[in-house]
């Protein structure tokens, strides 16, 4: 019964894993291998289709770039989600309950509905087709989750403690430097990862409003070299790796604090 | 408060007056080359309710999400009782599980259109078991339900990892109480099990029903919305209609529609769900 049940296990936890088996395998496959048996393992691999995919697409660009904008967007979002977490766990009144509320709508918004106006907007204060445009959407677009995640956690600390700081003549925002940050690193590691994954993967809103001219995030490029005549499937294969590589990195590394950032809004 | 002024700045301009903007641009005929825009009232509407491409779309949007919140909670569940074990080979199959919710649903799409096609692998393993493979992505009906599994994939990883973790989290002696009262196996999913894991069911349906509702990028890496425009969701609709065809006061209100209908479902949901939930 128990060898029956890891075998089962292992079954479909291989079933899941195939699609990243296919990308990852084909990546170092031959082209006339991966068109007769695609499912095969690279026996003898080649580093054919890595070394093509890098001349003839602009994957290194594209890294760069999604590099760029990830890491700005995820700092920008743990800066201003924590501060406004702890301006709402702070106070009571009207506004700040009205905020809080109004804040929550943003996580069931999908992208699509806002686009083109965003775009109109970013346009009204000369940021369109720019980097810190997209960054700042990303930005505003992301924050109701990790403010989610700061108040989940933020209720173990208790308001006390920021006050008895300010009694001793500390301002507001010394103390969320100081005192609040510091307490704050399990959910801030939550947050960093799974906006990090969520924004690296981002296809839409970089294809609208980063334009074409000003560079493309990988997934743009991915998407933009599909059916392209000159990138065969190892080389497309060696693309989808490269746009893989760097969420599995992240994923394995702090899969810990994915999982419990998740689940903080579940249990409330 | 006002440490939080920067952000409710930044949402404000960002998030909430796009969707104003939108609910304005929806009763315009808004034409950005020659930078018109002219009031025409609810007509756009009026032509999304005549539309067929449109009410398919709706339709096959509100099919795939009524889907994928019944699959990746019921496979989700089945798989997370399968891996709540606690030697090192299930944390290892449990970190394996989890990671198609981290791809890119692009790469996903990609991934899976290379998987159904006709000659693809899934059709040879069919083969080989003496089944007729079908065209999945050629054919209309199984262009969405290959889109649908394509999410689906992603959504169950999710579902189960979130299910394991609420598992995990039950007092085994709840269940020790229960056996030595005679309580059978299902009883005792019946009675603990599934109260207790009633918050994930809630995130793990707000979740699917939300991806569903905004589905595009496994869209376009898949089908691109076809055979013809069999496979094509309302975000993909917003998408051509504002972009492709530059009437961008018929796509607002097909993402007015949208929101309302996200709003509704979402509201409508957690209102039920969060009716089952227990302290423990």
């Amino acid at each position: 019964m128990r060898q029956f049940r890891a075998l089962l296990a292992i079954v479909v936890s291989a079933f899941f894993l195939f699609p990243l088996y296919l990308v990852i395998a084909n990546a170092f496959k031959t082209e006339p291998e991966i068109l007769r048996s695609p499912a095969k393992p690279p026996i003898g691999p080649t580093l054919d289709g890595m070394s093509g995919v890098l001349s003839v697409g602009d994957v290194t660009g594209g890294l760069v770039n999604s590099l760029l904008i990830t890491g700005s967007t995820i700092a920008l979002i743990m800066v201003v989600a924590s501060m406004l977490a702890f301006a709402l766990h702070m106070s009571d009144s009207w506004i700040s309950n009205a905020v809080g509320t109004v804040i929550l709508f943003g996580l069931i918004l999908p992208t699509p509905v806002i686009l083109i106006p965003v775009f109109r907007v970013l346009k009204y204060i000369g940021l369109q087709n720019s980097f810190p445009g997209l960054i700042l959407f990303l930005c505003a677009y992301y924050a109701p989750f990790a403010v989610l995640v700061y108040r989940g956690f933020m209720r173990s600390i208790p308001r006390e403690l920021a006050e008895a700081a300010s009694i001793d003549g500390a301002s507001l925002v010394s103390i969320y430097w100081s005192v609040i940050l510091p307490l704050l690193r399990p959910a801030t590691a939550s947050v960093l990862v799974i906006c990090g994954v969520w924004v690296w993967n981002e296809f839409l809103p970089p294809l609208v409003l980063l334009g074409p001219l000003q560079g493309n995030t990988v997934t743009v490029g991915l998407f933009r070299s599909v059916g392209q005549f000159d990138v065969n499937y190892g080389q497309l294969f060696s693309y989808m790796l490269f746009v893989s590589i760097p969420v599995l990195v992240f994923y394995l590394l702090l899969q810990r604090y994915f999982v419990r950032g998740l689940t903080a809004g579940a249990t409330k | 408060m006002a440490m939080g002024a920067p952000t409710t700045a930044l949402f404000a301009a960002l998030v909430v007056a796009p969707i104003g903007i939108t609910v304005h641009y929806s009763l315009n005929d808004v034409n950005f080359l020659r930078d018109e825009i002219s009031w025409v009232g609810f007509s756009n509407y009026a032509r999304l309710w005549e539309s067929g491409d449109f009410r398919h779309a709706l339709y096959v949007t509100l099919l795939i999400a009524a889907a994928s919140v019944v699959v990746p909670n019921a496979l989700g569940l089945l798989f997370a009782v399968l891996l709540d074990a606690g030697s090192r080979l299930y944390t290892t199959l449990r970190i394996i599980l989890f990671a198609p919710f981290v791809l890119s649903p692009l790469v996903v799409g990609l991934t899976f259109r290379w998987t159904l096609a006709n000659d693809g692998s899934l059709n040879n393993a069919l083969e080989a078991l003496g089944i007729p493979g079908p065209e999945w992505i050629a054919s209309p009906n199984l262009a969405v339900v290959s889109v649908g599994l394509a999410l689906a994939w992603q959504l169950i990883a999710f579902a189960a990892v979130i299910y394991v973790a609420a598992l995990r989290a039950i007092p085994t002696d709840l269940y020790e109480a229960a056996s030595i009262d005679g309580a059978s196996g299902y009883l005792r999913f019946r009675l603990i099990t599934w109260p207790l894991v009633a918050p994930a069911v809630t995130i793990t349906t707000l979740i699917s029903l939300i991806s569903a509702l905004k589905l595009y990028d496994h869209v376009v890496a898949l089908t691109g919305g076809g055979p013809g425009r069999s496979s094509e969701t309302v975000g993909l609709a917003i998408i051509r209609a504002g972009f492709t065809q530059n009437r961008a006061g018929l796509a607002s209100s097909m993402a007015v529609l949208l929101l309302v209908i996200t709003a509704l479902t979402t509201v409508i949901s957690l209102r039920v769900l969060r009716r089952r939930e227990v302290e423990l």
